[in-house]
C-alpha cells in the first residue's frame, strides 16, 4: 500500500475498535529506520526508506501508535541512530516513572553485515544494538530487521539472557521482554522486489499486519500470526528469485501468557476480503499517485478467506493459477467488506514468456572483489615439446615469469551468499628452447608463451565469521598462445581453457583478505605442422590478496 | 655420444629443474664433434642444399615441424644426396631424423675413399620423424668418406637431420676397406691393392715387394718422428730404403 493511503487510515478517523479488536492498553513508541545508502562494496537499495514509511503508516493506522510516537529516520548516519535510541530510552524511562507500560518497536530496513548494521561508512554492531535495546525500560521491545543475514542478531556478542532484562512491572500486558523478527536467516540475503517496490519481507509483514495474518479472525494480528504469515509468504515469493529462498526468523524472549497483538485491522476503515474459494498467486493493486501501487501479493490457499484493511477505493486483482491468469476488479467502500472471488475474474491463458522471472531489484550484500596472486605452476610436457626435443631443441630454464613463476588476476562479484562469479586472467606458459649444436653457425632459439582468461564460478563456505573459509571453483575460457622461431614473426593461436581448483581464504580485514589456492588447468593451444598440440596447463599453487570493494 | 641431450619426456618438471641446477649440468655440452657440413639443411642454393650434392633424381625444400625449420625431400622413385668429408675419426656417430614412408626403401651409405663402393649400407626405417642413431667403427685407414642417402623406391622420404660426428666408444670391428693405395695403413696384405702390407710394426701398404726388406727399425723410428704413415712412406722409400 502506498504510504499516503495508509496515512489516510490513521488521519481520517478510524472507527472505535470493537472489544475483540482492541489492543492491550500500553503506550507505544517506534523507531523506524529506512536506509537506502550503501556501504563500501554494496549496491544502494531502492526501497528501504519506502518500506520504513509504509511500516510507520501501518503501525500508526492499525497498531495504535500515535504519529508523534513514531520516529522515522531516512538513511540516517550512525550518530543520528544512536541519538534516536538515546531519546527513546529517555522517553520510555519517563513513562516508566509514571507507572505506564510501554511497547517499543525498532524497525530497520537496509544493508547489514554478519555482525553489524551498515550506515554508510559506519557500522552499528549488533552487539551494541542488542545491548541498547535490552536496556530500554519498555515492557515489550519488538525488533524487526529487514536486512541481509539479520538472523544473526540473536547470536550477537554481548547478548544478555532474557532473565537479565530490566523491565518495569507489567500488569496490563500479557507478555514482556523482547521479540525479534528478522527477514532472513544468518547467511541469507534479503531481497527487494521491483514488482512490489519494496522488500519481500516488509511487504508480507505489512500485508500480515493489515489482517491477512488474522488466522483466528479475532480482528487482531498477533506477533505469532504475523510471523507465520510473513515466513510462508516470503519463502514462497523468494523461492522464485535467482537469489533463492529467504527464511524469516523469529526469536522471542517474551515472558507471560498469550501472543502479543500488534495491530487491530478489524477496526480498519474498509476491508477487502479474498474469498475462501479463491486460489493462486494473488496480487492486489490500486491506483497510486501517477501509477499503480501493489497493495498485497500473496499465495492464497483455498478454504479460508483472507481479509485486509485497506482504504476505500477501486482495487484490481491478478490471480495466477498455473497457466491461467485472472484479472479482477472490486470496489472497496467505507465501512464495508468487499469480497473478491474467482467469479469476479476474467481468465486468460498465460504465454510461456510471461512467466515471472528473476526479481531484478534485489541487493547483494557484498560487492566487487579483486584478487591478485603469485604462485608456482608445473608446466606440462606434451607431444609438442617431445617433438621439439626430437628435433634437437632443449629447454632453457630461467625461472622467469611464466616459466615457473605465474601471476593471476581476478575480478568478480558475489551473486549469492555462497556463490561468486569471477573473470580470471593468468600467465600460463613461457618456455624457451634452443637448438645448440657446433654444426650450426649460431644456436637456434624457439619460444612459446601463453595467457589464459576464464570465467570462474566459485562456491565458498565461511567459518568463524570470515576468519577462515574454503572454496572450490571451476571455470572455462580461452588460451592465447604465441610462438617464435629465431627472429621470424611468430604464430598466434587460440585454444580453450578449463580450470578447477580449491582454496582456503581468510578475510581478517573488512576490505582485504588472503587466500591460498591450488589449481589444475587444461589449456591446449598451439599446434605444430605435424599435428602435435601443446597443453599450456599444469598444476599450480598460488598465494594472493583479495580486495573487496 | 649423441649430440643432443635427450630431456625426459613426460617427466617431472620440477625434477628436471633440480637436475638442471645440479653440478653435473654445469659440465657443459657433451656433443660429438661434427664432421659434416649443414646437417640440418639450413643453407639452400636455389632448389638444392648448398653443402650437399644431388647425385641422382631431384630433391625439394620442405618444412618439417615448423614452417621455419626446413628439411629435404627425396622426390620420385630414385634420388640420392651425398656429401664428401675428409675429416677422419676412429668412431662415427651418425644421427638421423627422418620421416620415411614404411613402404619406401632408403639407404644410408658410407663410401670410404669415394671410390663408388659403399663400405657401409643401412636401410633407414625412420617414419613419423623417428630419430635414428648409428655408431660405426670406420676402417683403420681412410682419407675421405662420402655420406650418402639413397632412395630406391617411391613414397615419402624427408630428411630433417643427417649429423655425422666424431666420438669415442666404438666397440665394433672396423669396417673393411680394401684396395688401399701404397702408403696406406694396413693390418693385412689383403687390404692393400698391391697385396703387400709391411713392414710388420708400421703396417703400410707397399707398392713393391722389395719394400718388405726395408729396415724395420728405421721405418718405425721414422713413423714415430715424422707422423702420418703416408708421409713416412715417402721418406722411407726415398731416403732410407733405396
Amino acid at each position: 500500500m502506498h504510504p499516503s493511503l495508509l496515512a489516510l487510515i490513521a488521519l481520517s478517523g478510524v472507527p472505535p475498535p470493537t472489544p475483540a479488536a482492541a489492543l492491550p492498553a500500553a503506550v507505544r513508541y517506534a523507531l523506524i529506520i529506512g536506509n537506502n545508502a550503501a556501504g563500501p562494496g554494496q549496491t544502494p537499495l531502492r526501497y528501504a526508506e519506502r518500506d520504513a514509511r509504509a511500516v510507520a503508516d501501518v503501525l500508526e493506522g492499525l497498531g495504535d501508535y500515535p504519529p508523534d510516537h513514531v520516529d522515522v529516520l531516512a538513511s540516517p548516519d550512525l550518530e543520528q541512530v544512536r541519538a534516536a535510541l538515546d531519546a527513546a530510552a529517555v522517553t520510555l524511562a519517563e513513562r516508566a516513572e509514571h507507572g505506564e507500560q510501554t511497547v517499543f518497536t525498532f524497525y530497520y530496513s537496509g544493508h547489514a553485515r554478519s555482525d553489524a548494521l551498515d550506515f554508510g561508512e559506519d557500522l552499528l554492531p549488533l552487539g551494541e544494538l542488542r545491548a541498547r535495546l535490552l536496556a530500554l525500560p519498555s515492557a515489550v521491545t519488538l525488533v524487526v530487521l529487514d536486512a541481509c543475514r539479520s538472523g544473526a542478531f540473536g547470536r550477537a556478542k554481548g547478548a544478555a539472557q532474557v532473565e537479565d532484562f530490566s523491565v518495569n512491572s507489567v500488569r496490563r500486558l500479557d507478555a514482556r521482554g523482547m521479540a525479534v523478527l528478522a527477514s532472513s536467516s544468518a547467511g541469507e540475503l534479503s531481497q527487494e522486489s521491483e514488482a512490489l517496490e519494496g522488500s519481500f519481507f516488509t511487504h508480507h509483514l505489512i500485508v500480515a499486519l493489515r489482517g491477512a495474518a488474522d488466522g483466528n479472525h479475532d480482528g487482531r494480528v498477533a506477533l505469532g500470526e504475523a510471523y507465520q504469515y510473513a515466513y510462508h509468504q516470503t519463502l514462497l515469493s523468494t523461492a522464485r528469485t535467482e537469489i533463492g529462498r529467504q527464511h524469516v526468523t523469529f526469536e522471542t524472549r517474551l515472558a507471560g501468557q498469550g501472543d502479543l497483538p500488534l495491530t487491530a485491522p478489524g477496526a480498519g476503515l474498509a476491508h477487502l476480503e479474498l474469498s475462501a474459494d479463491l486460489e493462486g498467486d494473488v496480487m492486489v493493486s490500486t491506483d497510486g499517485p501517477g501509477r499503480p501501487v501493489v497493495v498485497a501479493e500473496l499465495h492464497k490457499a483455498p478454504g479460508q478467506a483472507a481479509r485486509i484493511a485497506v482504504p476505500p477505493g477501486l482495487y484490481r486483482g491478478l490471480v495466477r493459477q498455473g497457466d491461467r491468469l485472472g484479472e479482477c476488479a472490486v470496489e472497496v467502500v467505507r465501512g464495508a467488506v468487499a469480497r473478491l472471488g474467482p467469479d469476479d475474474c476474467a481468465y486468460t491463458e498465460v504465454t510461456a514468456g510471461a512467466a515471472k522471472g528473476v526479481e531484478p531489484g534485489f541487493s547483494w550484500s557484498e560487492g566487487w572483489m579483486v584478487e591478485a596472486a603469485v604462485g608456482l605452476q608445473t608446466n606440462r610436457d606434451s607431444d609438442y615439446t617431445d617433438r621439439l626435443e626430437a628435433f634437437g631443441y632443449n629447454e632453457q630454464v630461467d625461472f622467469g615469469v611464466g616459466e615457473v613463476t605465474h601471476f593471476s588476476l581476478s575480478g568478480g562479484k558475489r551473486v549469492h551468499p555462497h556463490l561468486s562469479v569471477l573473470l580470471n586472467l593468468r600467465t600460463l606458459d613461457r618456455r624457451s628452447f634452443e637448438l645448440d649444436d657446433r654444426a650450426l653457425d649460431d644456436p637456434r632459439s624457439f619460444d612459446l608463451q601463453s595467457y589464459g582468461a576464464a570465467l570462474m564460478v566459485r562456491s565458498d563456505v565461511d567459518f568463524f565469521n570470515h576468519v577462515l573459509g574454503a572454496y572450490a571453483q571451476v571455470g572455462g575460457g580461452a588460451v592465447l598462445a604465441f610462438d617464435r622461431l629465431e627472429d621470424e614473426s611468430g604464430r598466434t593461436e587460440w585454444g580453450y581453457l578449463l580450470v578447477g581448483g580449491v582454496g582456503l581464504q581468510s578475510m581478517p580485514w573488512r576490505h582485504l583478505g588472503l587466500f591460498a589456492e591450488a589449481d589444475y588447468l587444461v589449456a591446449p593451444a598451439l599446434s605444430n605442422r605435424l599435428g602435435d598440440t601443446h597443453d599450456h596447463g599444469g598444476t599450480g599453487l598460488f598465494l594472493g590478496l583479495r580486495g573487496v570493494l | 655420444m649423441k649430440t643432443l641431450t635427450k630431456t625426459p619426456t613426460g617427466g617431472r618438471r620440477l625434477a628436471r629443474l633440480v637436475l638442471l641446477i645440479s653440478p653435473l649440468a654445469l659440465l657443459g655440452n657433451t656433443c660429438s664433434e661434427p664432421i659434416n657440413q649443414d646437417p640440418y639443411f639450413e643453407k639452400w642454393c636455389g632448389p638444392v642444399p648448398c653443402d650437399w650434392e644431388v647425385d641422382e633424381g631431384s630433391v625439394a625444400r620442405v618444412a618439417t615441424w615448423h614452417a621455419g625449420d626446413d628439411g629435404l625431400a627425396l622426390l620420385g622413385d630414385r634420388a640420392s644426396i651425398s656429401q664428401l668429408t675428409d675429416r677422419q675419426t676412429r668412431c662415427l656417430d651418425i644421427d638421423l631424423l627422418t620421416d620415411i614412408d614404411p613402404d619406401s626403401t632408403v639407404l644410408l651409405e658410407l663410401d670410404f675413399q669415394d671410390d663408388g663402393t659403399a663400405e657401409y649400407s643401412q636401410p633407414i626405417d625412420g617414419h613419423d620423424w623417428k630419430r635414428l642413431e648409428f655408431r660405426i667403427t670406420p676402417p683403420t685407414w681412410y682419407e675421405t668418406v662420402r655420406i650418402r642417402v639413397r632412395k630406391l623406391s617411391g613414397g615419402r622420404a624427408i630428411l630433417a637431420r643427417i649429423r655425422v660426428g666424431s666420438t669415442g666408444g666404438c666397440e665394433a670391428e672396423p669396417l673393411a676397406l680394401l684396395e688401399r693405395r701404397p702408403g696406406a695403413r694396413c693390418e693385412a696384405a689383403a687390404q692393400c691393392a698391391s697385396g703387400v702390407c709391411g713392414p710388420t710394426e708400421v703396417g703400410l701398404c707397399s707398392e713393391t715387394p722389395e719394400l718388405v726388406g726395408c729396415d724395420a727399425t728405421e721405418l718405425t723410428s721414422c713413423a714415430r718422428t715424422v707422423g702420418p704413415a703416408s708421409e713416412c712412406w715417402l721418406i722411407a722409400t726415398e731416403d732410407r730404403c733405396e
